[in-house]
């Protein structure tokens, strides 16, 4: 992901956030990918989606820190412990059994945990959320009819283009062929025309091999394309909710 | 490391890397200065410089470099006198534990 569109997408997640904060953290990590030269590539990837660090942004501003426990990506080793230093000058320990996170951190398992308890609905809400879909339903039904019909009109203009200049192009070359062998057969009986005619087949063997071409470009590139980018549209919608 | 670091010692190696710098230094520099000494992830270090941050322990201003303005932070009196605490209190804390270790029964 480019640095402008991490940066765009960081700042329409943190949307919830007071303005000033959001500038402050977007400010912050607009430098920060500035100032990170050769390395941006790595450093986002390390950064994690703008999900994840919209996400940690909001919860070390703003979560319960009071443990001293902030989040911190330290590699937990199974079987040792966890020590915090709180500002009370308290003691926190939180023994690490967990195998299968090796490596990983504790912190972010909870979080995703939590994350995904958060993404499930409960049953108060899904009646409200059916509610919602009922009452929508007569707008959205045709919108999304319209849509599809479009997408769909696209698709069937398409093939039909890629067909129509496959066939031509066949044709062309097969008349070609035929033209080729007559003019080689004609070439002791009439030398200029069958050099004229010879001319003409190539010419169309040409033309023939450009439709041909055509139709492998739209079927190859773009209709493969397409159909990523309508799934990628399908799956942003539904993961928006 | 099985070591894990704390809020109060990163706060105190934070400082201490940004006291190095008279003039103040900036976010990626900082963040890079202190993974030479512990693993952090780069996101770790935006939360505690705007702790410091607030807590005036750290003050910031803006200097244009390359075009843009660049935010830099900088060590406040304060912030010195944290630092100080840290490190005294730190010598104490490390010697203990280093003195445990090498009065170790085996």
């Amino acid at each position: 992901m480019r640095k402008e569109e991490y940066l765009q997408k960081l700042d329409q997640l943190l949307y919830d956030i007071p303005s000033e904060d959001r500038y402050e953290a977007i400010q912050f990590y607009s430098d920060y990918l500035e100032d990170a030269g050769d390395q941006v590539e790595e450093v986002i990837r390390s950064l994690g989606t703008p999900e994840e660090l919209a996400k940690s942004i909001q919860k070390d501003l703003y979560g319960n820190n009071e443990a001293g426990d902030y989040t911190r990506v330290y590699k937990d080793v199974p079987g040792t412990y966890r020590v915090f230093f709180s500002t009370g000058g308290k003691f926190t320990g939180e023994r690490c059994e967990d195998n299968s996170r090796y490596g990983s951190n504790t912190k972010r398992g909870k979080e995703s945990y939590e994350a995904g308890r958060k993404g499930k609905l409960t049953p108060g809400q899904w009646i409200i959320f059916l509610i919602l879909c009922l009452c929508a339903a007569p707008v959205i039904v045709p919108i999304c009819g319209a849509f599809l019909s479009i997408i769909l009109a696209i698709v069937v203009v398409l093939v039909a283009i890629a067909f129509g200049a496959g066939i031509a192009g066949i044709a062309l070359v097969i008349a070609a062929i035929a033209v080729i062998v007559v003019a080689i057969v004609k070439v002791i009986i009439s030398p200029l025309s069958s050099a004229i005619m010879l001319g003409g087949g190539l010419l169309m063997i040409g033309l023939g091999l450009i439709g041909i071409a055509f139709t492998a470009w739209i079927v190859c590139k773009v209709l493969p394309k397409l159909f990523v980018g309508l799934v990628n549209l399908c799956s942003g919608i539904i993961h928006k909710k | 490391m099985v070591f894990n670091t704390g809020a109060t010692l990163l706060d105190a190696i934070v400082l201490a890397v940004v006291s190095r710098d008279i003039n103040g230094t900036y976010g990626y520099k900082i963040t890079q200065e202190v993974r030479e000494v512990i693993d952090i992830s780069e996101s770790t270090l935006y939360p505690v410089l705007r702790r410091l941050q607030k807590d005036e322990c750290l003050e910031v201003y803006d200097m244009e470099f390359g075009g843009r303005n660049r935010r830099y932070y900088k060590l406040t009196e304060k912030g010195r006198v944290q630092l100080n605490l840290y490190e005294a209190e730190w010598q104490v804390y490390s010697s203990k534990i280093s003195s445990m270790f090498n009065n170790r029964g085996c």
